[in-house]
């Protein structure tokens, strides 16, 4: 059982991200990549103060965050769609992480006045099975069974702030070329079952009454997407 | 109150005084309260963020649907154009942008991004249009009647010198707010007369364009001009090409041609 980097984003995304090499796509996508100019004042310094973590003194902007995943299941919380990378396109970029850092950095009061991490809590790509033994020995015993491991590594919660997981960072883009398998995760699974099944069956009514069916279009490009991924051996579940 | 919204998160991001929240397109009801630990995850490395400040939340509400439905109109579009894809997802993807196009805001965005380039070799517009219905062939239709002036714009927009923007990147982020704008939408539809073109562009021009770029009106002078040139330079080469074509005989009753060869053979012997 390998231990796989997982990163969550919208099926828009996959999509963009799977047709990246296709002049079609690129030539029109290429126009909205506007990136993120933050206005000036203080109320803007809680998401620029993000973007300056101590973790990665001036190289954030090339940092992708993924959580550490058994199952190829990510954050759900973050995107509906699961993609697993491959070992081979990011173990020479990849380390991890206790858990997500900035909550780390919080409760270990690392800030610019006390930047030194304490040791212990990050591992090279090689060695995150070192560092998930660490953090995860004590609620693991003989009567732990196989299943339950992934629910142990990644445990998904109700609210992204309960969610617990092995960070993982990557330096560098992520391409087609670097995803291994995308799994489609129905944004509501997390939440109460039964609502969902019988929205199930409500479903079509719901659209003879003039509501919408939910995420209808993106039917249209996951089914695209099979397609798109199926030429680089990426398999969409 | 302050917003990052994403339409290919479909979501937005809320900067209300000390706190953050968020506000999920497919569950508009619904305003989660975030934290900090949440922003290296929130729109993964999606670029097509626009800020809003001093907002409202009836306003972002609004503003999240507009870029969500724009972002799948351009994915449905884009989808339809592929020859790549089986004929049934391309049908079903044109059946979802034809639903989109009644809206008139989303139909005009849509247009500001497919009008700025015209169609790359590996798009099937002919195909499209064979599988489209109503409102989603009549735009495409549209589209293909009009590359011949999306290219002559993008031609002219090309041959404006970097020197005019200051750098590379400034020419980037110019070429992205007139996308925004409408401007190269603008220039493929306006009427021919230069001073007019000038006024139209002077009047879709957003004040924070003018404030990023000061000399944006000298730059639009240089690209009407460059418009001019390229739209003179395509008239000649047709005009040679077709004299050409006069000369060799082309498009005449090649019994016609035989019987003219005959005579000049005849009077060269």
């Amino acid at each position: 059982m390998f231990s796989t980097a997982v990163i969550a984003r919208s099926e828009s995304e996959v999509l963009r991200l799977a047709t990246s090499t296709r002049q079609l796509y690129a030539t029109y996508y290429q126009q909205l990549e506007g990136g993120l100019r933050l206005p000036d004042g203080n109320e803007w310094d809680v998401v620029r103060e993000i973007a300056d973590t101590l973790l990665f003194p001036k190289y954030k902007q090339y940092i992708r965050f993924g959580a550490l995943s058994l199952d190829g299941i990510g954050l759900a919380n973050y995107g509906p769609c699961s993609i697993a990378l491959r070992d081979e396109m990011i173990s020479h970029r990849a380390s991890v992480f206790e858990e997500n850092s900035v909550i780390f950095m919080k409760r270990h009061e690392v800030e610019a006045s006390n930047p030194d991490l304490p040791k212990g809590y990050r591992a090279t790509w090689a060695d995150r099975a070192k560092l998930c033994v660490a953090k995860l020995e004590q609620t693991i015993d003989s009567t732990t069974t196989a299943d339950e491991y992934s629910t142990r590594l990644l445990r998904q919660a109700a609210s992204s702030a309960d969610d617990d997981f092995v960070e993982v960072h990557i330096w560098g883009p992520i391409s087609v070329r670097t995803m291994r398998k995308v799994t489609v995760v129905a944004p509501n699974e997390l939440e109460n079952r039964t609502i969902l099944k019988a929205l199930k069956v409500l479903r079509s009514k719901l659209a003879e009454l003039g509501v919408p069916k939910k995420r209808e279009k993106n039917e249209t490009i996951i089914k695209a997407l099979r397609l798109k991924l199926a030429k680089y051996g990426v398999p969409v579940d | 109150m302050h917003a990052i919204i994403s339409g290919r998160s479909r979501r937005a991001l809320i900067i209300d005084g000390d706190l953050l929240k968020s506000l999920d397109f497919d569950n508009p009801s619904k305003i989660v309260l975030r934290q900090k630990s949440d922003l290296p995850y929130f729109f993964g490395e999606n670029s097509d963020l626009h800020i809003l400040e001093n907002t409202t939340m009836p306003l972002i509400k609004s503003e999240l649907k507009s870029d969500c439905n724009f972002t799948s109109a351009l994915d449905l579009t884009l989808i339809s154009l592929d020859s790549e894809l089986p004929d049934d997802i391309r049908e079903e993807a044109l059946e979802g942008l034809r639903k989109r196009l009644v809206d008139p805001i989303t139909r005009q965005r849509l247009a500001k991004v497919l009008y700025a380039e015209p169609f790359p070799e590996d798009a099937d517009p002919v195909g499209a249009v064979r599988l489209a219905r109503r409102e989603a062939r009549k735009f495409l239709t549209e589209l293909i009647s009009l590359q011949p002036s999306i290219s002559a714009v993008k031609q002219a927009w090309e041959a404006i010198p970097t020197k005019n923007f200051g750098s590379d990147e400034n020419r980037r982020v110019f070429q992205q707010s007139a996308v925004r704008a409408g401007v190269f939408r603008e220039l493929v539809w306006s009427p021919e007369d230069p001073e007019l073109k000038l006024a139209i562009l002077e009047y879709t021009l957003p004040r924070n364009m003018i404030e990023l770029f000061p000399n944006s009106m000298e730059i639009f002078q240089v690209w009407i001009e460059n418009l001019r040139s390229v739209k003179k330079l395509s008239a000649d080469r047709k005009e040679r090409r077709l004299a050409g074509d006069r000369r060799k005989g082309v498009g005449r009753d090649p019994r016609k041609r035989l019987g003219r060869d005959r005579k000049e053979k005849k009077l060269a012997g």
